[in-house]
Protein backbone atom coordinates (compact mmCIF):
# COMPACT_ATOMS: atom_id res chain seq x y z
CA UNK A 1 0.00 0.00 0.00
CA UNK A 2 1.50 2.89 -0.91
CA UNK A 3 0.97 5.73 1.77
CA UNK A 4 1.16 9.56 0.98
CA UNK A 5 1.95 12.46 3.72
CA UNK A 6 0.13 15.51 4.18
CA UNK A 7 0.20 18.39 5.90
CA UNK A 8 -2.60 20.15 7.55
CA UNK A 9 -2.88 23.77 7.68
CA UNK A 10 -5.19 26.53 8.66
CA UNK A 11 -6.27 28.31 5.90
CA UNK A 12 -5.50 32.01 5.81
CA UNK A 13 -9.47 32.70 5.78
CA UNK A 14 -8.94 30.95 9.09
CA UNK A 15 -12.49 29.14 8.31
CA UNK A 16 -11.36 25.75 7.42
CA UNK A 17 -8.45 23.16 7.42
CA UNK A 18 -6.71 22.18 4.36
CA UNK A 19 -4.30 19.32 3.57
CA UNK A 20 -1.35 20.03 1.38
CA UNK A 21 0.93 16.88 0.13
CA UNK A 22 4.14 17.06 1.62
CA UNK A 23 7.27 16.81 -1.27
CA UNK A 24 9.89 14.91 -0.47
CA UNK A 25 12.31 18.00 -0.78
CA UNK A 26 13.29 19.73 2.83
CA UNK A 27 10.53 19.71 4.99
CA UNK A 28 10.81 23.04 6.59
CA UNK A 29 10.92 24.91 3.77
CA UNK A 30 7.58 23.58 2.83
CA UNK A 31 6.07 24.51 6.21
CA UNK A 32 7.61 28.21 5.96
CA UNK A 33 6.47 28.61 2.47
CA UNK A 34 3.03 28.02 3.40
CA UNK A 35 3.35 30.07 6.65
CA UNK A 36 4.62 32.87 4.19
CA UNK A 37 1.13 32.54 2.14
CA UNK A 38 -0.36 33.18 5.83
CA UNK A 39 -1.73 29.45 6.36
CA UNK A 40 -0.87 28.04 9.88
CA UNK A 41 0.14 25.22 11.24
CA UNK A 42 -1.96 23.51 13.46
CA UNK A 43 -1.38 21.37 16.55
CA UNK A 44 -3.78 18.13 16.57
CA UNK A 45 -4.24 18.28 20.45
CA UNK A 46 -4.70 14.86 22.86
CA UNK A 47 -8.14 15.40 23.37
CA UNK A 48 -8.75 15.39 19.80
CA UNK A 49 -6.58 12.79 18.61
CA UNK A 50 -8.76 10.96 21.10
CA UNK A 51 -12.05 11.95 19.81
CA UNK A 52 -11.21 11.00 16.12
CA UNK A 53 -9.94 7.32 17.92
CA UNK A 54 -13.70 7.22 18.74
CA UNK A 55 -15.12 8.36 15.79
CA UNK A 56 -13.87 6.23 13.72
CA UNK A 57 -14.01 3.29 16.15
CA UNK A 58 -17.56 3.25 16.31
CA UNK A 59 -18.40 5.01 13.16
CA UNK A 60 -16.46 3.60 10.86
CA UNK A 61 -15.76 0.04 12.57
CA UNK A 62 -11.88 1.24 12.27
CA UNK A 63 -9.52 -1.05 13.85
CA UNK A 64 -6.83 0.99 15.91
CA UNK A 65 -3.02 0.18 14.58
CA UNK A 66 -1.57 2.26 16.70
CA UNK A 67 -1.33 4.75 19.30
CA UNK A 68 2.05 6.79 20.23
CA UNK A 69 2.67 8.53 22.83
CA UNK A 70 4.79 11.92 23.14
CA UNK A 71 6.57 10.93 26.57
CA UNK A 72 8.93 8.00 26.46
CA UNK A 73 7.13 5.64 28.93
CA UNK A 74 7.16 1.68 28.48
CA UNK A 75 4.84 1.41 31.33
CA UNK A 76 2.67 3.26 29.34
CA UNK A 77 3.40 1.75 26.12
CA UNK A 78 3.20 -2.00 27.18
CA UNK A 79 -0.08 -0.98 28.78
CA UNK A 80 -1.74 0.89 25.71
CA UNK A 81 -0.42 -1.95 22.92
CA UNK A 82 -2.00 -4.56 25.51
CA UNK A 83 -5.27 -2.49 25.53
CA UNK A 84 -5.26 -1.87 21.68
CA UNK A 85 -4.52 -5.64 20.78
CA UNK A 86 -7.34 -6.28 23.23
CA UNK A 87 -9.59 -3.88 21.30
CA UNK A 88 -9.27 -5.31 18.33
CA UNK A 89 -9.88 -8.88 19.52
CA UNK A 90 -13.13 -7.86 21.37
CA UNK A 91 -14.38 -4.16 20.58
CA UNK A 92 -16.36 -4.36 23.44
CA UNK A 93 -13.30 -3.27 25.46
CA UNK A 94 -12.93 -0.18 23.71
CA UNK A 95 -14.89 1.67 26.79
CA UNK A 96 -11.89 0.54 28.68
CA UNK A 97 -9.32 2.17 26.35
CA UNK A 98 -11.15 5.64 25.90
CA UNK A 99 -11.36 5.83 29.85
CA UNK A 100 -7.79 5.19 30.32
CA UNK A 101 -6.68 7.72 27.54
CA UNK A 102 -8.92 10.09 28.99
CA UNK A 103 -7.83 9.69 32.27
CA UNK A 104 -4.31 10.27 31.53
CA UNK A 105 -5.10 13.01 28.90
CA UNK A 106 -7.24 14.78 31.63
CA UNK A 107 -4.72 14.62 33.80
CA UNK A 108 -1.81 16.16 30.91
CA UNK A 109 0.52 12.82 32.46
CA UNK A 110 0.60 12.13 28.83
CA UNK A 111 0.00 13.47 25.56
CA UNK A 112 -0.24 11.66 22.15
CA UNK A 113 1.39 11.73 19.39
CA UNK A 114 0.09 9.65 16.89
CA UNK A 115 -2.84 7.18 16.25
CA UNK A 116 -3.24 5.13 13.55
CA UNK A 117 -6.77 3.58 12.08
CA UNK A 118 -7.26 0.94 9.65
CA UNK A 119 -10.89 -0.02 8.27
CA UNK A 120 -12.95 -0.24 5.12
CA UNK A 121 -15.30 1.95 2.87
CA UNK A 122 -17.26 0.46 0.28
CA UNK A 123 -15.12 -2.22 0.51
CA UNK A 124 -11.79 -0.83 0.07
CA UNK A 125 -8.72 0.09 2.48
CA UNK A 126 -8.22 2.80 4.23
CA UNK A 127 -5.63 3.18 6.12
CA UNK A 128 -4.38 6.71 7.69
CA UNK A 129 -1.93 8.00 10.68
CA UNK A 130 -2.43 11.23 12.50
CA UNK A 131 -0.11 13.24 14.29
CA UNK A 132 0.07 16.06 16.65
CA UNK A 133 2.12 18.07 14.45
CA UNK A 134 -0.71 17.94 12.12
CA UNK A 135 1.34 15.42 9.64
CA UNK A 136 -1.65 13.21 8.07
CA UNK A 137 -0.43 9.94 6.55
CA UNK A 138 -2.86 8.07 4.21
CA UNK A 139 -3.20 5.54 2.02
CA UNK A 140 -5.45 2.35 0.00
CA UNK A 141 -7.45 1.59 -2.14
CA UNK A 142 -10.69 3.90 -1.44
CA UNK A 143 -11.70 7.45 -1.97
CA UNK A 144 -8.53 8.84 -0.25
CA UNK A 145 -9.29 12.58 -0.96
CA UNK A 146 -13.00 12.04 0.74
CA UNK A 147 -11.71 11.18 3.37
CA UNK A 148 -8.95 13.71 4.28
CA UNK A 149 -11.89 16.37 3.63
CA UNK A 150 -13.93 14.23 6.17
CA UNK A 151 -10.78 13.99 8.74
CA UNK A 152 -9.91 17.81 8.13
CA UNK A 153 -13.74 19.28 8.89
CA UNK A 154 -13.88 16.99 11.95
CA UNK A 155 -10.62 18.44 13.15
CA UNK A 156 -11.94 22.02 12.41
CA UNK A 157 -15.24 21.43 13.91
CA UNK A 158 -13.49 20.26 17.32
CA UNK A 159 -11.17 23.43 17.49
CA UNK A 160 -12.49 26.40 15.76
CA UNK A 161 -14.11 27.69 18.70
CA UNK A 162 -11.22 28.18 20.94
CA UNK A 163 -8.50 28.79 18.21
CA UNK B 1 19.73 47.28 35.34
CA UNK B 2 18.84 44.00 36.54
CA UNK B 3 21.76 43.01 38.09
CA UNK B 4 21.89 47.37 40.65
CA UNK B 5 18.64 46.30 41.47
CA UNK B 6 19.54 42.86 42.96
CA UNK B 7 22.63 44.32 44.67
CA UNK B 8 20.06 46.65 46.32
CA UNK B 9 17.84 43.89 47.14
CA UNK B 10 20.76 42.09 48.92
CA UNK B 11 22.50 45.26 50.80
CA UNK B 12 18.35 45.92 51.74
CA UNK B 13 18.62 42.33 53.86
CA UNK B 14 21.54 43.57 55.42
CA UNK B 15 20.62 46.85 56.75
CA UNK B 16 20.48 46.37 60.49
CA UNK B 17 24.24 45.91 60.07
CA UNK B 18 24.75 48.36 57.46
CA UNK B 19 22.63 50.72 59.46
CA UNK B 20 24.70 50.22 62.71
CA UNK B 21 28.02 50.71 60.78
CA UNK B 22 27.07 54.18 59.38
CA UNK B 23 25.47 55.42 62.37
CA UNK B 24 28.80 54.42 64.41
CA UNK B 25 30.56 56.01 61.71
CA UNK B 26 28.62 59.43 61.68
CA UNK B 27 28.16 59.82 64.79
CA UNK B 28 31.92 59.62 65.47
CA UNK B 29 32.65 62.27 62.20
CA UNK B 30 30.20 64.48 63.59
CA UNK B 31 31.47 64.28 67.29
CA UNK B 32 34.80 65.13 65.75
CA UNK B 33 33.37 68.08 63.26
CA UNK B 34 30.52 69.23 65.70
CA UNK B 35 30.63 68.44 69.37
CA UNK B 36 27.98 69.26 71.25
CA UNK B 37 29.55 72.43 73.51
CA UNK B 38 26.59 73.45 76.05
CA UNK B 39 27.15 76.06 79.32
CA UNK B 40 25.79 73.06 81.72
CA UNK B 41 27.58 70.27 80.58
CA UNK B 42 31.25 69.80 81.99
CA UNK B 43 33.95 69.92 79.10
CA UNK B 44 35.32 66.35 80.12
CA UNK B 45 31.51 65.25 78.95
CA UNK B 46 31.09 66.79 76.29
CA UNK B 47 32.16 63.95 74.35
CA UNK B 48 29.86 61.31 75.44
CA UNK B 49 26.91 63.51 75.57
CA UNK B 50 27.51 64.33 71.72
CA UNK B 51 27.84 60.91 71.02
CA UNK B 52 24.74 60.04 72.63
CA UNK B 53 23.00 63.05 71.10
CA UNK B 54 24.35 62.19 67.23
CA UNK B 55 23.90 58.43 67.45
CA UNK B 56 19.64 59.02 68.33
CA UNK B 57 19.17 61.52 66.05
CA UNK B 58 21.19 59.62 62.87
CA UNK B 59 19.09 56.46 64.13
CA UNK B 60 16.04 58.50 63.86
CA UNK B 61 16.99 59.55 60.51
CA UNK B 62 17.88 55.74 59.46
CA UNK B 63 14.57 54.89 61.11
CA UNK B 64 12.67 57.23 59.37
CA UNK B 65 14.03 56.19 55.64
CA UNK B 66 13.76 52.75 56.36
CA UNK B 67 9.97 53.19 57.47
CA UNK B 68 9.38 55.82 54.40
CA UNK B 69 11.22 52.98 52.01
CA UNK B 70 8.86 50.19 53.37
CA UNK B 71 5.80 52.48 52.98
CA UNK B 72 6.50 53.01 49.34
CA UNK B 73 7.47 49.19 49.02
CA UNK B 74 3.73 47.98 50.91
CA UNK B 75 2.06 50.45 48.12
CA UNK B 76 4.16 48.96 45.19
CA UNK B 77 2.30 46.01 43.31
CA UNK B 78 3.77 43.10 42.06
CA UNK B 79 3.54 40.49 38.77
CA UNK B 80 5.29 37.87 38.32
CA UNK B 81 5.33 35.43 35.19
CA UNK B 82 6.98 32.19 35.76
CA UNK B 83 7.39 30.28 33.14
CA UNK B 84 7.42 26.29 33.79
CA UNK B 85 8.04 23.09 31.29
CA UNK B 86 4.77 21.05 33.10
CA UNK B 87 1.30 22.09 34.21
CA UNK B 88 1.31 22.88 38.07
CA UNK B 89 4.91 22.24 38.92
CA UNK B 90 6.70 25.55 39.52
CA UNK B 91 10.38 24.92 40.47
CA UNK B 92 11.76 29.21 40.73
CA UNK B 93 14.54 28.64 37.68
CA UNK B 94 16.31 32.16 35.87
CA UNK B 95 16.11 29.95 32.72
CA UNK B 96 13.65 27.34 31.39
CA UNK B 97 15.22 25.28 28.66
CA UNK B 98 12.68 24.38 26.64
CA UNK B 99 13.09 21.35 23.50
CA UNK B 100 10.42 20.18 21.07
CA UNK B 101 9.22 16.51 20.58
CA UNK B 102 7.38 15.88 17.23
CA UNK B 103 8.03 19.68 16.67
CA UNK B 104 5.75 20.81 19.45
CA UNK B 105 6.58 22.21 22.81
CA UNK B 106 4.22 23.26 25.63
CA UNK B 107 4.65 26.47 27.43
CA UNK B 108 3.43 26.91 30.78
CA UNK B 109 3.66 29.95 33.54
CA UNK B 110 2.18 30.96 36.41
CA UNK B 111 0.76 34.94 36.77
CA UNK B 112 1.42 35.92 40.03
CA UNK B 113 0.18 39.12 41.60
CA UNK B 114 -0.15 40.86 44.64
CA UNK B 115 -1.26 44.48 44.04
CA UNK B 116 -4.11 46.69 44.06
CA UNK B 117 -6.55 46.39 41.09
CA UNK B 118 -6.54 50.30 40.06
CA UNK B 119 -2.58 49.75 39.61
CA UNK B 120 -2.66 47.09 36.95
CA UNK B 121 -6.52 47.09 35.55
CA UNK B 122 -5.41 48.13 31.98
CA UNK B 123 -1.98 46.08 32.28
CA UNK B 124 -1.33 43.96 29.19
CA UNK B 125 1.33 41.04 29.33
CA UNK B 126 2.80 40.46 25.97
CA UNK B 127 4.77 36.95 25.67
CA UNK B 128 6.78 37.92 21.78
CA UNK B 129 7.53 34.11 20.51
CA UNK B 130 11.21 33.85 17.94
CA UNK B 131 9.52 33.35 14.07
CA UNK B 132 10.81 30.15 14.10
CA UNK B 133 7.79 28.61 16.19
CA UNK B 134 3.75 29.37 15.61
CA UNK B 135 1.81 29.44 18.63
CA UNK B 136 -1.38 27.52 19.26
CA UNK B 137 -3.95 28.07 22.43
CA UNK B 138 -4.34 24.93 24.41
CA UNK B 139 -8.24 24.66 25.27
CA UNK B 140 -8.54 25.27 28.88
CA UNK B 141 -6.24 28.06 29.26
CA UNK B 142 -7.85 30.01 26.04
CA UNK B 143 -10.33 31.91 27.99
CA UNK B 144 -7.17 33.75 29.53
CA UNK B 145 -5.40 35.34 26.53
CA UNK B 146 -6.05 36.37 22.51
CA UNK B 147 -3.29 34.85 20.31
CA UNK B 148 -1.86 37.01 17.12
CA UNK B 149 -0.70 34.28 14.77
CA UNK B 150 1.03 36.70 12.55
CA UNK B 151 3.00 38.51 15.02
CA UNK B 152 3.34 35.41 17.39
CA UNK B 153 2.11 36.99 20.34
CA UNK B 154 0.53 36.22 23.26
CA UNK B 155 -1.55 38.98 24.85
CA UNK B 156 -3.19 38.64 28.39
CA UNK B 157 -4.92 41.63 29.64
CA UNK B 158 -4.78 41.36 33.38
CA UNK B 159 -8.29 42.75 33.78
CA UNK B 160 -9.52 39.54 32.72
CA UNK B 161 -7.55 38.09 35.74
CA UNK B 162 -8.62 39.97 38.49
CA UNK B 163 -12.33 41.35 39.96
CA UNK B 164 -11.32 45.56 38.58
CA UNK B 165 -13.72 46.74 41.68
CA UNK B 166 -11.78 45.33 44.19
CA UNK B 167 -9.98 48.57 46.65
CA UNK B 168 -7.75 46.39 48.73
CA UNK B 169 -4.67 44.89 48.35
CA UNK B 170 -4.96 41.21 47.22
CA UNK B 171 -2.46 38.71 45.59
CA UNK B 172 -4.05 36.22 42.95
CA UNK B 173 -2.34 32.81 41.05
CA UNK B 174 -3.36 32.31 37.49
CA UNK B 175 -1.82 29.46 35.19
CA UNK B 176 -1.70 29.85 31.33
CA UNK B 177 -0.64 27.37 29.05
CA UNK B 178 0.07 27.41 25.43
CA UNK B 179 1.40 25.35 22.71
CA UNK B 180 4.69 26.29 19.70
CA UNK B 181 4.77 24.38 16.86
CA UNK B 182 7.80 24.87 15.01
CA UNK B 183 8.54 25.88 11.43
CA UNK B 184 12.85 25.39 11.28
CA UNK B 185 14.98 22.58 11.77
CA UNK B 186 17.22 24.19 14.28
CA UNK B 187 15.06 26.48 17.06
CA UNK B 188 18.04 27.65 19.63
CA UNK B 189 15.93 31.33 20.86
CA UNK B 190 14.30 33.13 23.81
CA UNK B 191 10.57 34.18 24.23
CA UNK B 192 10.50 37.68 25.42
CA UNK B 193 7.34 39.12 28.15
CA UNK B 194 6.79 42.61 28.49
CA UNK B 195 4.00 45.00 30.27
CA UNK B 196 2.79 47.43 29.12
CA UNK B 197 -0.35 49.61 30.35
CA UNK B 198 0.74 49.50 34.62
CA UNK B 199 0.98 52.40 36.35
CA UNK B 200 5.02 52.95 37.65
CA UNK B 201 4.59 51.26 41.10
CA UNK B 202 4.06 48.43 39.54
CA UNK B 203 6.74 46.06 39.64
CA UNK B 204 7.42 43.18 36.83
CA UNK B 205 9.19 40.64 37.21
CA UNK B 206 9.65 37.13 34.87
CA UNK B 207 11.91 34.28 34.73
CA UNK B 208 13.28 33.53 31.19
CA UNK B 209 12.20 30.71 28.74
CA UNK B 210 14.34 29.89 25.89
CA UNK B 211 13.18 27.22 23.07
CA UNK B 212 15.99 24.63 21.95
CA UNK B 213 17.02 22.15 19.13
Amino acid sequence: MEFIQYKLFIEPSNKRITAIEVPRSDYYSFVRDYINQEYSQIVVPSNVLIAILKEYFLEKKAKIVLIDFLEDDDNNKNEFEYLVETVNNKREYFVNLMEELNFLSGQRTVELKRVRLRYRLDGKVIDFSLSVNGLLSIGGSGEVEKEILYITNYIWEKIKEWL
Amino acid sequence: MGENKGMVMRLWKHRTYIISFLTTIFSALCVYKFPIELPFIPEERVYEFSLSIYALLITLIFGFIEWLVNYYADKKSIVNIEFSLSETKYRKQDIIYRDFNADIASVYAKIHLDCYAQNIMDGIIKIKLPTKVDVQAIESYAKYYRIDSKERIVYIELKKLINNNMEERFKDDTEIGFQVIKNDKVVNSDIETVIDGVKRSVNFTTNKLKFTE
